[in-house]
């Protein structure tokens, strides 16, 4: 898990090794990340794949102190971001990385902005902490960034409040926001899927861009492999809490090799096919989460499930330079036999019934 | 004489009229959601609304089943004229059609178990009782895909996929001939959303249904829909077969549509022209005499902003508007399809209309 298949400098930014979180919930203990690790490398975009329940959302709360607690809990692992560990963080100490070397993006714009503040006062109060610069510099500075992510007229925009921007206009100001004290990081939890596709074309240009320029390196958490196609250089594909793949973006579309990646591609409609074939489902229900299968996880909905499955979880082994998949199944052909994807029927075992 | 489409609207209009303002500056106004818009649906045939948010698309579903009241405008279920009935009036047709909702999670009565929630359309309709009624559930829970001896449970038990699923069993009750599909997928998880389409496809097979499909996923509409109508500000901008419109895109706003949506693919995603449309859809509260799109489109010319292009029939010789003016003024079968654009689709003069 040491090699890094990037391009860039080699030693990672962010660093989590074996992160586990659960969550008390009415319906039992609730294990949203089962010991997770990946590095993030400089000027790299890494892309968090999976659906609900997969511990993706959960994994990014955790990273930036934010997980409730109660009824969340760290249960172990660590985080080291320049040698500090931020899961060991005080709130004092947090407080000093997020916004500053840390920026975030959620999917929901209005939850991040104070509407009782103009743009302005919120993009001038962080850099006037965080970097002490004067109230001009701040303005200053506050309307370069509106102006960098492509806010016509920032000098007037700064005196609006958040409710006098549009949704995608509201997603800009909060990346300006994020980059505005030039972090090394951004997380960006689903940043689009809020917005329409054009406009979703738009704030990915913008984040590509900014990429280019800065060298800023992302965490893009999404549900939309179309997204993650687009400007992702490296993905972890997770399901219920753990990594059941990890490679280069252009190998994981091309090879996908453990048989939900498979599955999740077979299934999508895609604009640039033949459409006339019918969708090849994945079966069943992504799994309850306090009552997660035995073995691996994905093996009730696994065409290709053996014995071996059931009874201990693959662990993640490296397959090729930077490919990374948790299956048993070691050669990609058995994973991917020719179609062999099962009748869907939402009858499958792992249904929350 | 082709014969009697299952629905036909004739120039639909929806506004809202709305005051805004403080008490001192009051300002008056109307939202034009739906702005004169006509279509046929044949038997057996998914016609798909497509278009960002405040296009028009949810709402022209709910003016059809009688949500909302029309400002101006005809709906006709197999020939028989609708709008403007009374609830009573209007109850033997709402058999005919029936409605599957964007999130299972609030369509579905929380007190309710499965088998009572589809169970109440078919005592409503005095269609079945006792243990005939029980028997139609079943075959109904069959239908979809969901094991009978679910019939007892409550709705939280179950996931997404398999709420969406009761939600299909209720609308398929009353045997009607058009499900109007409000986003039916676009809240289920990615491995889910095939099986959803899948079966919405093996009925429509079985039952000889035909669907009204409003999506923003224009993957998910080329895999399912028969015919394309693309919305922009309360009007059709383009409607045309599925094949057609994915082929060969005419509206300048539909081309620039389809090159946003992010393939999942990154070779082919990096091959590709990308039209990223500057700005954003413009308020819907003010009145555009020349074309909707025409502050966003990349060829306009000055005739687009004074006269509004009406659809034109593509391709063929014969280009009769369509869909002009008053119900007298429908002068082609809108069915046809066409474009709405002075620059693609050069029209006739004025004088034409």
């Amino acid at each position: 898990m040491n090699e890094r298949p990037s391009h860039h400098d080699t030693s990672p930014l962010i660093s989590v090794r074996d992160l586990h979180v659960s969550f008390k919930t009415d319906d039992g203990l609730v294990e949203a990340v089962r010991g997770l690790s990946f590095d993030l490398g400089r000027g790299e975009t890494l892309g968090i794949v999976g659906e609900s329940g997969s511990g993706k959302s959960v994994t990014n709360l955790a990273l930036m102190g934010l997980i409730p607690r109660p009824p969340g809990r760290i249960d172990r692992g660590q985080a080291l971001f320049h040698g500090e560990d931020l899961l060991r963080m005080s709130p004092t100490q947090l407080m000093g990385v997020r916004g500053r070397r840390i920026g975030m993006i959620f999917q929901d714009p209005m939850t991040a902005l104070n509407p009782l503040m103009t743009v302005g006062q919120q993009l001038t109060e962080m850099t006037q902490k965080h970097l002490a610069l004067s109230a001009a510099a701040a303005d200053a500075r506050a309307a370069e960034m509106l102006e960098l992510v492509g806010i016509s007229n920032p000098g007037q925009r700064l005196r609006d409040y958040p409710h006098q921007f549009s949704g995608g206009m509201r997603q800009r100001v909060m990346i300006a926001m994020a980059l505005s004290c030039e972090p090394d990081v951004l997380i960006a939890d689903e940043p689009t899927t809020a917005l329409d596709v054009t406009i979703q074309a738009q704030i990915l240009d913008l984040l590509r861009d900014l990429q280019a320029r800065r060298g800023t390196s992302i965490i893009l958490i999404t549900h939309d492999l179309g997204v993650v196609a687009e400007i992702c250089h490296r993905v972890l594909v997770m399901y219920a809490g753990r990594v059941v793949e990890q490679s280069g973006v252009n190998e994981l579309f091309a090879s996908p090799r453990h048989p939900y990646t498979l599955g999740l591609l077979r299934s999508l409609p895609r604009l640039d096919r033949d459409h006339s074939r019918r969708l090849e489902a994945i079966p069943g229900q992504p799994p309850d989460m306090t009552r997660i299968p035995t073995g691996c996880a994905f093996r009730p909905r696994c065409g290709v499930a053996i014995g071996r499955c059931e009874s201990e979880s693959p662990p993640l082994r490296e397959i090729g330079p930077g490919r990374f998949s948790a299956c048993w199944h070691d050669d990609a052909a058995r994973v991917a036999p020719s179609s062999a994807a099962p009748a869907d029927g939402s009858d499958g075992p792992g249904g929350s019934s | 004489m082709t014969p009697t489409p299952i629905l036909e609207v004739r120039n639909l209009k929806v506004h809202f009229p709305f005051s805004r303002g403080g008490f001192f500056r009051p300002q008056r106004g109307v939202i034009r959601a739906v702005d004169d818009i006509s279509f046929r649906i044949a038997e057996g045939e998914t016609l798909s609304l497509v278009g960002e948010s405040g296009c028009g698309k949810s709402t022209t579903a709910r003016a059809i089943v009688g949500l909302v009241k029309p400002t101006s405008g005809d709906v006709l279920l197999q020939g028989t004229r609708v709008s403007g009935l009374s609830d009573r009036e209007m109850r033997p047709h709402r058999r005919v059609v029936q409605m599957v909702f964007q999130d299972p999670f609030a369509s579905l009565n929380p007190r309710m178990t499965i088998g009572s929630i589809i169970g109440e359309p078919l005592a409503i309709h005095a269609l079945a009782r006792g243990r005939d009624l029980k028997l139609e559930v079943l075959r109904l829970l069959n239908l979809v895909g969901l094991n009978p001896r679910f019939l007892n449970r409550y709705p939280h038990e179950f996931s997404g996929g398999q709420r969406q699923r009761i939600g299909i069993a209720r609308a398929l009750a009353v045997q009607p001939k058009l499900i109007l599909c409000d986003e039916p997928v676009s809240a289920l998880d990615v491995s889910i959303q095939a099986q959803i389409i899948n079966l919405l496809m093996d009925l429509q097979q079985q039952l000889g249904l035909s669907y009204l499909f409003i999506a923003h996923d224009l993957a998910i509409v080329r895999q399912i829909a028969t015919r394309v109508g693309v919305m922009y500000l309360g009007r059709i901008v383009e409607l045309a077969p599925a094949a057609e419109i994915y082929a060969r895109p005419v509206h300048p706003y539909t081309e620039a549509l389809m090159s946003a949506v992010p393939i999942p693919d990154p070779v082919e995603s990096a091959k590709r022209r990308r039209i990223v449309l500057q700005g954003e859809v413009p308020s819907p509260d003010r009145e555009y005499p020349g074309c909707a799109f025409a502050e966003r489109c990349p060829l306009v010319q000055d005739r687009c902003r004074r006269d509004r292009p009406e659809l034109i029939r593509i391709g063929a010789a014969d280009t009769t508007t369509l869909a002009a003016g008053t119900p007298t003024n429908v002068k082609a079968d809108t069915s046809t399809g066409g474009a709405a654009c002075w620059v693609r689709a050069p029209q006739r003069d004025e004088s034409a209309k």
